[in-house]
C-alpha cells in the first residue's frame, strides 16, 4: 500500500523524560516570569542570547551530540520533551534554534573533525548562533535554481550572491549557505555547503522589515567573501543530498503546530463551558494538537534510529501549519469586536498572530511544495 | 500471531466474501448468514477474549487490524459491536454467548430503566440507532443499578417483550428503534471500569477503527483511479491539482491512523478516554474531507452504485456520527479544557488526562 510510505511509529514518553519535563518547568516558571504578551506570542521566533546561554548551561541544547563536542548524549526522546516545552511556554529560543535543530545535526554528520571541536561546544552552550542561507531573490521554492557561487583559489573559495529571507542574519556568528560550486548537468549536482563567520570581509546585511514591522529577515550580500578550505561542510557536490536530510529536522518539529499557542490560552482563558460553539470549536483543537503531538513524536523517535521520514515530515508540516493558521480564523470567528475589544489580550495577541500567520505555509517547505512532497511519495510525479 | 499476521490473514478472509453482490443484499434486508459464521469461526470476534476462556487473548492493537480490515471492505455485520460486548462480558466473567451481539450505553440514544423483580432483573424503555439489532442474537447494556453499574444481557431475537422498528443509516446498515416492555435479563453482573460509559468510549474508539480502514481503501480507490483514468491525452493524476487534493487525503488518513493507533494502545490506561475522545473527533474530520476528495476525483464515476467507491463514503458519513460525533467527543474535550482553565491546557495535553 503507498501509504505505508507514510507510516508513523506511535511512541510514547518513559518516567525518566517526565522526569525531566518537570525540571524543565520547574526552570521555566522560574526564567519566563512578565514577558510581554507580544513576545510570547512570537514563540520560537523570539530571541534572547541570555535565555539561551542560561539553556546551555542546563545543558538543554545539543543535548543528543557526543560529550566530546559538548554535547550531553542524552536521547531523542529526551530532547523532544526540553523542546515541546520550551515551545509550549514560548520561550524566546529563536538565538540557537537553527543551530541546535539542525545545523548543529549537519556538522555533527558532515563537518570535519576540527569543525566540529571548533564549532559545536559553542553552540551547546548557548553562545554561538547560527542563520541559514538557502533561499535568494530569484530563487525561493525552486531552491535548485539558486545563483551564490564559490570559486576555487589557491587559499580556499571566493563566494559571491545575494541570500534572502536570512532569519536572525543580524545577530548570528555564522551562515551555513548552500552555493553553486560547478555547474554540472543536472541542477542539483553542482551544490555544495560552506559556513561562513559572518565577521568575514565582503558580508553586508540588509533589514527586511515583515509586516508586523518586526525584524527578523535580513538580506545578506557576498560580494568577494573568502573562506577557507575548509569551510565546507561535506563534500563537494554533495549539498543537495545534505539539505534535503538537513530538512526533515526542520519539518516536523512541534514548533510546527505549538506557533499559535498563546492564541489557543487566549481563546481557552475567554471561554465559558457553557458555550458549546466554543467548547466544540476549541475541543477540535484539542484533538488536533494531540494528534499532532503523537506525529511529532514518532518522526523524533524514526529520526533518533536513523532513519528518514522526510515524506512523513513533509505530511505532519503541512498539517501542522493548517492548524495555526486555522487559529487565527478561530479566534475571528468566535470573537467579536466586543468580546475581545482593542487593547484585550485576546485581541493584542489575535492581531499579532493574524499578521503572523501567513508564514506558517511559507517557511521550511511552501504547503504547494509540501503536497507536492507527499504526491511524490505517493508515486504520482 | 503478530499484528500483520491478523492483518493479513483477516485482509484475504473479507476480501474474498465481501463483494457489491453482498453488500447490496445486506442493504435489500438480508442477513448475510454464511458470511457471519465463517467469521464467527475464523475466531476473530473472540480476539478480545482471554484464551482462558477459549477467545484469542489478543490487544486492542489487533482489534484495530480486524475491524480497520473490515472497515476497508465494508463487512456487512456486527463485529465491532460483537467484539466490544465479547471483551467487556468475559472481562468480568460473564459468560459469552455465540451469535451477533449489539449493545447500548444507558443515556446514550436511550431511555431506559433497570429493576429487580424478585430474582431476575427487568428492563424498561427505549433505544434509537441501536447497530445491527434486527439481526443479534443479545444485546448487552450498561447501566447504573441502585447507584452502582451493572451490564446485563438481554437476549432479543423472537423476543415478545423486544420490539423492534427497523431503521438504517447512510450506508444502509441497519440502526433500529427498540423498546422493552419489561424484558428479562438472561444474565447481568457488576462491573467497574477504568472510564465511565465504557460502551460508548468503545463503541466510538472500534468506530474510528473502521473509518481507517475505509479512509485507507478509499485512498488507495482514488489513486488507483487518477493513475489509469486518462483526460487531455494524460492521467488524471498528473495535473498538480489532483495531486494536491490527494497529497491533503493522505494527511488526513495519517492523522486518523496516528490518533486512533495511540488510542488501541491505551485502552486500560487513565488517558484511555481522552484518547478515545482525539480519535472520534480526527477521525470523523478525516472521515468528511476525506469522502469529500475522494468523490472529486472520480468525477461522475463515484456518484454511481455500481462502482464500490459509495459504499466506503456512506460508511465514512455514518461512521462518523455513530457512538458520539466528531462534535460530540469535541465539545467533551473543549469544555474540559474550558473548565480546567488555559493555564492548565499544557499539563492537561501532555499528560492527556484532560478527559
Amino acid at each position: 500500500m503507498t501509504l505505508e510510505a507514510f507510516s508513523i511509529e506511535v511512541s510514547s514518553l518513559d518516567q525518566k523524560c517526565e522526569a525531566l519535563r518537570q525540571e524543565v518547568r520547574e526552570f521555566l516558571a522560574v526564567h519566563l516570569q512578565n514577558r510581554p504578551l507580544r513576545e510570547k506570542a512570537k514563540n520560537w521566533s523570539a530571541a534572547d542570547p541570555e535565555f539561551s546561554q542560561q539553556l546551555g548551561h542546563r545543558g538543554w541544547i545539543g543535548m543528543v551530540w557526543p560529550k566530546e563536542y559538548g554535547g550531553h548524549e542524552k536521547t531523542a526522546l529526551e530532547r523532544y520533551v526540553v523542546v515541546e516545552e520550551l515551545l509550549a511556554a514560548n520561550a524566546p529560543v529563536a538565538a540557537h534554534w537553527p543551530a541546535d535543530r539542525q545545523t548543529g545535526p549537519l556538522i555533527l554528520k558532515f563537518g570535519s573533525e576540527d569543525m566540529k571541536r571548533k564549532i559545536l561546544p559553542g553552540v551547546a552552550r548557548g553562545e554561538t548562533y547560527f542563520c541559514i542561507g538557502l533561499s535568494e531573490p530569484n530563487t525561493g521554492s525552486d531552491l535548485a535554481s539558486l545563483q551564490t557561487s564559490a570559486v576555487r583559489t589557491d587559499h580556499g573559495w571566493v563566494i559571491n550572491g545575494t541570500k534572502v529571507w536570512t532569519s536572525l542574519a543580524h545577530s548570528s556568528h555564522y551562515m551555513v549557505t548552500l552555493v553553486r560550486t560547478s555547474k554540472g548537468e543536472k541542477r542539483q549536482a553542482g551544490l555544495s555547503q560552506f559556513l561562513i563567520d559572518m565577521k568575514t570581509p565582503g558580508i553586508g546585511i540588509r533589514p527586511i522589515l515583515s509586516l508586523t514591522g518586526d525584524h527578523d529577515f535580513n538580506e545578506v550580500s557576498l560580494v568577494d567573501v573568502e573562506v577557507p578550505h575548509e569551510a565546507m561542510i561535506g563534500e563537494e557536490g554533495d549539498g543537495w543530498k545534505q539539505v534535503t536530510a538537513e530538512l526533515a529536522f526542520e519539518r516536523s518539529g512541534p514548533e510546527r503546530y505549538l506557533t499559535s499557542s498563546q492564541l489557543l490560552l487566549e481563546m481557552l482563558a475567554m471561554s465559558s463551558v457553557n458555550d458549546p460553539r466554543q467548547a466544540i470549536e476549541l475541543g477540535r483543537v484539542v484533538a488536533g494538537y494531540a494528534t499532532l503531538r503523537q506525529m511529532s513524536l514518532g518522526i523524533a523517535t524514526m529520526l533518533s534510529r536513523g532513519e528518514n521520514p522526510a515524506l512523513a515530515a513533509a505530511l505532519v508540516k503541512d498539517l501542522g501549519a493548517g492548524i495555526e493558521q486555522g487559529m487565527t480564523e478561530l479566534a475571528h470567528h468566535l470573537f467579536d469586536a466586543e468580546s475581545a475589544p482593542i487593547g484585550s489580550s485576546l485581541e493584542e495577541v489575535a492581531s499579532y498572530t493574524t499578521q503572523l500567520a501567513p508564514s506558517y505555509s511559507i517557511k521550511g517547505g511552501s504547503r504547494e511544495i509540501l503536497r507536492s512532497i507527499v504526491a511524490r511519495g505517493l508515486g504520482m510525479r | 500471531m503478530t499484528q500483520s499476521m491478523i492483518s493479513d490473514s483477516v485482509q484475504r478472509l473479507f476480501a474474498g466474501l465481501v463483494n457489491t453482490k453482498t453488500l447490496l443484499q445486506m442493504e435489500r434486508d438480508h442477513w448475510p448468514d454464511e458470511l457471519w459464521k465463517i467469521t464467527e469461526t475464523s475466531g476473530y470476534a473472540d480476539v478480545l477474549v482471554p484464551q482462558n476462556k477459549g477467545g484469542f487473548g489478543g490487544s486492542f492493537l489487533d482489534a484495530y487490524e480486524i475491524l480497520r480490515s473490515a472497515g476497508a471492505h465494508s463487512l456487512p455485520l456486527p463485529l465491532a459491536e460483537t467484539i466490544v460486548a465479547r471483551y467487556m462480558l468475559s472481562n468480568i466473567g460473564m459468560d459469552v454467548p455465540q451469535g451477533p451481539i449489539t449493545m447500548i450505553e444507558q443515556g446514550r440514544q436511550s431511555e431506559i430503566e433497570l429493576m429487580t423483580v424478585g430474582n431476575v432483573l427487568q428492563v424498561k424503555g427505549k433505544a434509537i440507532s441501536v447497530p445491527w439489532a434486527r439481526w443479534c442474537d443479545w444485546l448487552m447494556v450498561h447501566a447504573s443499578l441502585k447507584g452502582s453499574g451493572v451490564l446485563a444481557l438481554i437476549q432479543i431475537k423472537d423476543q415478545s417483550k423486544v420490539s423492534i422498528t427497523k431503521r438504517e443509516n447512510i450506508a444502509k446498515e441497519p440502526r433500529d428503534d427498540i423498546v422493552f416492555d419489561g424484558v428479562v435479563c438472561s444474565a447481568y453482573a457488576p462491573i467497574t471500569h477504568s472510564f465511565t460509559e465504557p460502551i460508548w468510549g468503545l463503541g466510538a474508539l472500534t468506530r474510528s477503527m473502521q473509518i481507517v480502514g475505509a479512509l485507507e481503501a478509499s485512498f488507495d480507490m482514488s489513486l488507483t483511479y487518477v493513475s489509469q483514468r486518462e483526460q487531455f491525452g494524460k492521467p488524471l493524476g498528473n495535473n498538480q491539482a489532483v495531486q494536491q487534493m490527494l497529497a491533503v487525503m493522505a494527511s488526513e488518513t495519517a492523522a486518523a491512523k496516528m490518533a486512533t493507533q495511540v488510542a488501541a494502545m491505551c485502552t486500560s490506561d487513565t488517558t484511555a478516554l481522552f484518547d478515545i475522545a482525539v480519535a472520534k473527533v480526527r477521525s470523523g474530520e478525516a472521515a468528511g474531507r476525506a469522502a469529500a476528495i475522494a468523490h472529486q476525483v472520480h468525477g461522475a464515476m463515484g456518484t454511481t452504485q455500481e462502482y464500490g467507491l459509495n459504499f466506503l463514503t456512506r460508511r465514512l458519513w455514518s461512521w462518523r456520527r455513530e457512538f458520539g460525533s466528531d462534535a460530540h467527543w469535541a465539545e467533551k474535550l473543549g469544555s474540559a479544557t474550558i473548565a480546567a482553565g488555559s493555564e492548565n491546557f499544557w499539563f492537561g495535553l501532555t499528560s492527556r488526562s484532560i478527559l
